[in-house]
């Protein structure tokens, strides 16, 4: 069992990544993908966070951006207590925001009213010295930040992409061996060797290509790279769901095998949901960039508390027919909408079966609606009849 | 209940420059009409050549080596090109897996909708009787009465033919209809791309929809919408639907009948429910436990099947899944098992299966071949 009660490994306090794709003259974010919009969790030592969602919903941005593929818009992340990643993008952009409102509203005022004019002039100097100020913090954080890519590693999606093609084996597998400068001359190759036979590779697969292998194989090549830095945490952006059902299993096992050899902590990222709640303790389901619902894996999928997991997990068509008849299917009408310049209020409003007039103006903050178990909606103690 | 569908010792077959790829190799099952059979294997277990076959669609260097595809009495294999090209979309209509892949970006969703139409839909003989009569000149009223009687009338126009596709699109559940039919495929979300090809395939009533992979691209949600649409259409229509799918739980979820298929091969066919609570053949057990069982409760250890796929260049010289099989005898190295009869409904070709093989697991003795 994981205890929850120690220091968290990796803690993710509002972090946010927006795209901006398109921009007016002035630099100020016309149309902004709010993929990754303020979402907070924690992983424990020993412990595999599953991150669930449909696609587009920003969990492999989250995991990009925990380990620097995607700079930070805001946000702090802290592994073992230190900070490794800050944003400060969104503060500049709203100083910018905030310095063209106050040129428009000046020019507004007509010349005579210098009474007027100093009004503003001292409303928004002190606003802007607010948000400048802000910037500064920011920026200051993220200067201290210590980047730590020897903890943090990650394994990819696609096998295909994910290897280089004129590499061989042995070079894929001891480059970080080498950028860290962990060992030297032939302690490398020997480590290499132990590598793939700790993830059930041979020794003379080391001098190929990524070519000769299948799919399951090259997976377990990227899983050697990873280990070969002794990493504590491994982002597994999701590393089975390009594979063979049959080969599915065989990667799942050895992750899980590794993880109580080498105390390893995974952040599990996969939109196949039995396979997710099968490996994960803990699981967080997202939507449009916002975190839903955190919870353990056995009761969330139990009783999920949130309107959107209770339709998510009933869509999951199980391997038994009879099961399959008697489940009460909640089908969602239409598609996820889109992440550019969202809607205030809640992100599921309007999909949502118990969606109400409040839904659509506030933004729900996640709580802790029972001991564990996050949830970010408004109605959720009236549809679950909690207290 | 009669057979739409009967695929007798099909072999389809590659011929590379590497050599012959084997990626169909001597399978026999059938559909039963209005009924749902599914097709699951892994990738590379032939599932999409061979429903690929069936629409004679299989494109060079392979071809159809041997065997016959009986539909409702007719075998496709003998047909020539011109012939097929009325069964295709108007009999027999495929979707596939990628919906962006298979619309054409340049088109709108009409013009490719109406072209389907266009090319199948003819009006019906009490519509062209009702027209012929407002033709004046008798010399050519009387050349078109008889063709009517000959049954041939003229197919649907262009605005028949939009009213139709619109029809179509609303079973769909697509909203709007009249607007959306005017926009490109770019414009259309995943889910609704899927849901126009499922218009355009039935909008010509076929009585065999195939559905390759149609919910792998699909979120979740998507995918239960999808799936509850293909069992109302089913319903509704009773079409009669090839699903071939790798995942175990869409298979449970819709289909009446399932085909397990690897290497090329047919290792177990049954009802659903022999499939998933009593399966024979070591493979269609592997592929059970190497999937998450229940959702809720608890957590087994997940059994993997070792080893990766055969090579459909150099097959095995028996049962295609010997190598990787823990129950692999002499026999299933040497030659492949044939399908050996469990019950009324249920066939294995595995060699424990034989009344002389050791008694193993659980595994069902069956009296003889299936023939």
């Amino acid at each position: 069992m994981i205890d929850y009660n120690q220091e968290p490994l990796l803690r993710v306090e509002n972090l946010k990544k927006h795209f901006v794709i398109k921009k007016s003259f002035t630099g100020i974010p016309r149309r902004t993908v709010h993929a990754v919009d303020g979402i907070s969790f924690e992983i424990y030592p020993g412990e595999t966070f599953g991150l669930v969602g449909e696609s587009g919903c920003g969990k492999s941005t989250t995991g990009r951006t925990i380990i620097d593929l995607y700079a930070n818009t805001s946000g702090e992340v802290f592994f073992d207590g230190t900070l490794i990643s800050a944003g400060s993008d969104e503060f500049r952009i709203n100083l910018r925001k905030l310095h063209k409102e106050y040129k428009t509203e000046l020019k507004k005022l007509p010349k005579e009213d210098e009474q007027g004019r100093e009004q503003l002039v001292e409303k928004f100097e002190l606003l802007l010295d607010e948000e400048k100020e802000r910037l500064h913090d920011a920026m200051e954080k993220q200067s201290k930040a210590v980047r730590k890519p020897r903890d943090i590693q990650m394994i990819f999606q696609d096998p295909y992409a994910s290897l280089n093609p004129r590499m061989t084996v042995s070079e894929i597998v001891a480059e970080g061996i080498r950028t860290h400068k962990l060992l030297f001359g032939a302690d490398v190759s020997e480590r290499v060797y132990q590598l793939l036979e700790r993830v059930g590779l041979k020794r003379e697969h080391a001098s190929r290509y990524p070519h000769e292998f299948s799919g399951g194989q090259r997976q377990r090549i990227g899983i050697a790279r990873a280990l070969a830095v002794d990493p504590k945490l491994i982002i597994c952006d999701e590393p089975i769901s390009a594979l063979d059902v049959s080969i599915q299993a065989q990667v799942v096992n050895m992750l899980e095998d590794l993880q109580k050899e080498l105390g390893l902590t995974y952040l599990f990222i996969a939109h196949d949901l039995s396979m997710v709640k099968y490996i994960s303790d803990r699981i967080g389901v997202m939507y449009l960039g916002k975190m839903m619902e955190i919870a353990e894996s056995d009761p969330l999928y139990e009783k999920p508390l949130h309107p959107y997991t209770k339709s998510l997990l009933s869509s999951i068509p199980l391997p038994d027919p009879k099961a399959n008849k008697k489940a009460k299917r909640i089908i969602l009408e239409g598609d996820v909408p889109s992440p550019i310049n969202p809607k205030p209020g809640c992100r599921f409003a309007a999909r949502c079966q118990y969606a109400k007039e409040e839904c659509f103006q506030t933004d729900p903050e996640i709580e802790e609606v029972l001991p564990g178990r996050f949830v970010s909606c408004l109605r959720v103690r009236e549809i679950n009849d909690l207290k | 209940m009669s057979k739409i569908l009967e695929v007798k010792n099909l072999e389809t077959s590659f011929f590379t420059h590497l050599g012959e790829v084997k990626a169909v190799r001597n399978i026999s099952w059938d559909l039963k009409k209005g009924g749902i059979l599914g097709i699951v294997g892994e990738s590379g277990s032939g599932k999409s050549v061979s429903s690929l076959s069936i629409m004679r669609l299989v494109e060079s260097p392979g071809r159809i080596k041997n065997g016959q595809i009986l539909f409702d009495g007719l075998d496709l294999t003998q047909l020539t090109e011109k012939e097929m090209q009325d069964f295709r979309g108007s009999e027999i209509s495929m979707i596939f897996q990628d919906p962006m892949t298979s619309l054409n970006p340049v088109f709108s969703i009409q013009n490719q909708m109406i072209e389907v139409i266009r090319r199948h839909m003819h009006i019906t003989e009490e519509k062209a009787r009702e027209e012929a009569s407002e033709i004046k000149d008798d010399k050519k009223r009387e050349a078109v009465l008889e063709l009517i009687a000959q049954g041939i009338t003229r197919s649907y126009n262009k605005d028949e033919a939009i009213a139709r596709a619109i029809e179509y699109l609303t079973l769909v559940g697509i909203p709007e209809p009249e607007s959306r039919i005017k926009q490109y495929p770019f414009e259309f979300s995943g889910g609704m791309r899927q849901r126009a090809l499922i218009a355009m395939a039935l909008s010509c009533e076929p009585k065999l929809l195939i559905a390759d992979e149609p919910t792998t691209a699909l979120d979740v949600t998507i995918q239960a919408q999808i799936l509850n649409l293909l069992k109302g259409i089913q319903k509704e229509l009773s079409t009669s639907i090839i699903f071939i799918t790798h995942d175990l739980g869409v298979i449970a979820e819709v289909c009446d009948d399932v085909v397990v298929m690897y290497g090329g091969m047919v290792m177990e066919k049954g009802s659903v429910n022999d499939i998933f609570y009593n399966p024979q053949h070591p493979y269609t057990r592997g592929l059970h436990q190497s999937i998450p069982k229940d959702i809720v409760g608890q957590k087994e250890r997940l059994v993997p099947i070792d080893g990766s796929p055969p090579d459909l260049l150099n097959p095995p010289k028996g049962c295609p899944f010997s190598p990787r099989c823990k129950y692999a005898m002499e026999i299933c190295l040497e030659k492949p098992a044939p399908a050996y009869k469990i019950s009324e409904t249920q066939v294995s070709a595995c060699w424990l299966q034989d009344k002389d093989a050791p008694d193993v697991d659980g595994f069902k003795k069956s009296g003889g071949d299936d023939k």
